[in-house]
C-alpha cells in the first residue's frame, strides 16, 4: 500500500469514526426527550427476543455442558469435584454468558438491524421521514437501541440458566454428582459482584451492538442494491464482534 | 426571517446560482429559477441529468456546494433544526421510488405525519388519511403493505402521504416513471385535482413531455446539470433549439391534435 493511499485510508477511518461518534451523541441526546412508545418498544423487544430465544437455550445448554466437562477434569485433579456448580456458574455468568449471548444476538438480530436501516437509507425511507418532519433518529434509532438494551440482558440470563441446567445434567449423568450438590455449589459460589459483572457486560455489549449496527446502517453512504445492504450488515457484524471481544477484555480487567 | 415583499409572482421556492456536487464532481451547475405560488412547475431532462439531485437539495436534504435555495422564503440550510421541522410540515415530498415505510401498512404510512406531528385523536387522523386516499382513487388498500402494491399504487400512496398535512408546496419525483400511458395520464389528472382541491403548488420531476406540456404552468429543462430552458409550455414549444426539438421529435406525439386530445382527456376527468 502506498503512503498516500495509506494516509487517505487512515483519514477515511478517522472521519468514519467521527461520524459514528456523532451519531451516538445524537441518539443519546434524544433518549430522554423521546421515550419510545411502549407498544413499538415491546414489538421490537419481542422481535429481537424471538429471533434469538431458541438459540440461547440450545447454545447455553451446550456451553454449560462443555464447561462441566472441562471443569470436572480440572477440579478432579485438585480433589474438589464438588465445586463443579460454582465453576460452571462463574464461567457462564462472568464470561461466556454475556460474550456468547452478545455474539449470537449480534449475528441474529444485529445484522438484521443493520440491513434494515441500510435498506431504509437506500430506498430513501430515512429521507422521507425527515421530509415529513419526523426525526428518524428519534423515531427509528432510539427505540431500536432501547430494545437492544432490554433484550440482551434478558437473553443473557436465559443463556446462563440454560447453561447451568446443561452443566447440571452433564454433572449428574456423566460424573454422578447430584443436582443438589451442583446447585448448592453454584448458589454459594456465585456472588452479587459476579452477577453485576455479567449484567454490566451484557448492557455494554447491547449498547455496542445497537450503536454499531444502527450507526453503520444509518450512515451507509450509497446504498443502491442488495449487495450494498449485505456489505453494510457484514461490516457491522465484524466491527461489532471485535468491539465486543475487546470490551469484554477491558471490563474483565477493570472489574476483577 | 425577512419575508420578501409580495410581488405579482410571489415565489414559493427558488434557487440562485446553485451548484451541487456529489462524489467530487458537479451534478448541477449554476441553476437559477423560482417556483411561483400556485403553479405546477415541471423539471424535465434525460435520465441522469440531475433532476432528483436538484430536488433533494430544494427540499433541504443535501446542501448545495454553492448558491442559495429557499423554501417558502427561507434557506433550509441556514436554520436551526426545530425551525426546519416547522418548515417541513408545510412542504410535502413524494420520492421517485415511493419511499413508503416497509414496516407500516398503507393507511399507517399515510397517517404517520399526522400521528407524529399533530395532537389529533386517532379517529380524526384515520378520517383525514382516508380522505386523501380517496382523493387519489385509492380504496380498499388500507391494510396492504408497500411490498404488495403495484408501482402506480405505491406512487399514489406516496403522494397521499405527501399531501396529508395539507402542504403549501408538493414535490413529486417522476409521477409517471414506470407507469403505462393510461396510468400516467390518470396521475396527471389526480395532480390537477389535488391542486384544485388544496390550492397548493407542485414541483414535478418528469420525463414525459406530453404530461409536462399538458399540466405544467412552466417547464424547466435540465441537461447535463445545466438549465437549458425555462418557460411556459407555449414558450418551450416555440423555442428554436435543436436539443429541445429532438425531445419533441422523440416523443412522437407532438402534433397539435394529439396534444389537444390529451388535454381533453385530462380536463374531462376534472
Ligand atoms: N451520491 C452520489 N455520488 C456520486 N454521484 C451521484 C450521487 N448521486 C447521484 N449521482 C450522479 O448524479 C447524476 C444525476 O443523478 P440524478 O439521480 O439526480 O438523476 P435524474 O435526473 O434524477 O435521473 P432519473 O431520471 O434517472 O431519475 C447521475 O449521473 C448520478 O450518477
Ligand atoms: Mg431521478
Amino acid at each position: 500500500m502506498s503512503p498516500t493511499s495509506l494516509a487517505t485510508t487512515l483519514q477515511r477511518r478517522v472521519i468514519n469514526l467521527g461520524a459514528m461518534g456523532l451519531f451516538l451523541g445524537q441518539v443519546l441526546r434524544r433518549l430522554p426527550h423521546r421515550a419510545a412508545r411502549a407498544g413499538t418498544l415491546a414489538g421490537l423487544v419481542v422481535a429481537i427476543g424471538s429471533r434469538s430465544m431458541g438459540l440461547m437455550i440450545v447454545a447455553g445448554g451446550f456451553v454449560g455442558a462443555m464447561l462441566a466437562v472441562q471443569f470436572f477434569d480440572t477440579l478432579s485433579r485438585f480433589g474438589s469435584p464438588s465445586m463443579l456448580g460454582a465453576a460452571v456458574g462463574l464461567g457462564l455468568i462472568r464470561e461466556l454468558g454475556p460474550v456468547l449471548a452478545a455474539l449470537i444476538v449480534l449475528g441474529r438480530a444485529g445484522s438484521a438491524l443493520a440491513a434494515e436501516v441500510a435498506s431504509m437509507r437506500g430506498s430513501q425511507q430515512l429521507d422521507a421521514l425527515a421530509c415529513m418532519a419526523i426525526d428518524p433518529l428519534a423515531y427509528l434509532m432510539v427505540p431500536r437501541l432501547i430494545a437492544c438494551l432490554i433484550s440482551l440482558p434478558l437473553l443473557t440470563a436465559i443463556f446462563d440458566v440454560a447453561g447451568l441446567l446443561g452443566g447440571m445434567c452433564i454433572g449428574a449423568l456423566s460424573f454422578g454428582s447430584s443436582a443438589g450438590i451442583f446447585l448448592d455449589s453454584a448458589a454459594s459460589g456465585i456472588g452479587p459482584a459476579d452477577v453485576r459483572m455479567g449484567f454490566v457486560k451484557s448492557v455494554v455489549f447491547a449498547a455496542l451492538i445497537g450503536w454499531i449496527c444502527l450507526g453503520k446502517g444509518f450512515l451507509a453512504p450509497a446504498v443502491r442494491g442488495t449487495e450494498d445492504v449485505s456489505r453494510v450488515s457484514a461490516d457491522a457484524v465484524v466491527i461489532a464482534s471485535m468491539s465486543i471481544l475487546g470490551a469484554d477484555y477491558l471490563l474483565s480487567a477493570l472489574m476483577s | 426571517m425577512p419575508d420578501r415583499a409580495p410581488s405579482a409572482h410571489a415565489s414559493i421556492a427558488d434557487a440562485t446560482e446553485v451548484t451541487i456536487s456529489a462524489g467530487g464532481r458537479p451534478i448541477i451547475e449554476q441553476a437559477t429559477f423560482d417556483v411561483r405560488r400556485g403553479e405546477i412547475f415541471a423539471i424535465m431532462g434525460a435520465s441522469g441529468a440531475g433532476k432528483s439531485t436538484l430536488l433533494r437539495t430544494m427540499v433541504g436534504l443535501a446542501a448545495p456546494s454553492r448558491g442559495v435555495v429557499r423554501l417558502l422564503g427561507q434557506d433550509p440550510y441556514q436554520m436551526p433544526g426545530n425551525a426546519l421541522y416547522a418548515l417541513r410540515r408545510r412542504v410535502g415530498v413524494a420520492f421517485q421510488g415511493g419511499a413508503l415505510l416497509g414496516a407500516l401498512s398503507v393507511i399507517e404510512n399515510v397517517e404517520l405525519p399526522l400521528r407524529l406531528n399533530t395532537r389529533l385523536d386517532p379517529a380524526t387522523i384515520r378520517i383525514m388519511a382516508h380522505l386523501k386516499l380517496e382523493l387519489l382513487n385509492l380504496r380498499d388498500v388500507d391494510g396492504l403493505y408497500p411490498s404488495q402494491l403495484s408501482g402506480g399504487m405505491a406512487k399514489r400512496v406516496s403522494l397521499a402521504r405527501a399531501v396529508v398535512m395539507d402542504p403549501e408546496l408538493v414535490f413529486f419525483d417522476e409521477p409517471a416513471g414506470g407507469l403505462d400511458p393510461q396510468n400516467a395520464a390518470e396521475l396527471d389528472t389526480l395532480i390537477l385535482k389535488l391542486r384544485a382541491a388544496m390550492k397548493c403548488s407542485f414541483v414535478i420531476v418528469t420525463h414525459a413531455l406530453d404530461s409536462a406540456l399538458a399540466i405544467a404552468d412552466r417547464i424547466m429543462i435540465v441537461e447535463h446539470g445545466r438549465v437549458l430552458a425555462l418557460g411556459t409550455p407555449a414558450e418551450i414549444r416555440a423555442l428554436d433549439d435543436a436539443r429541445i426539438a429532438a425531445m419533441f421529435g422523440r416523443t412522437g406525439s407532438s402534433s397539435v391534435t394529439e396534444r389537444a386530445a390529451y388535454l381533453d382527456r385530462l380536463t374531462a376527468g376534472l
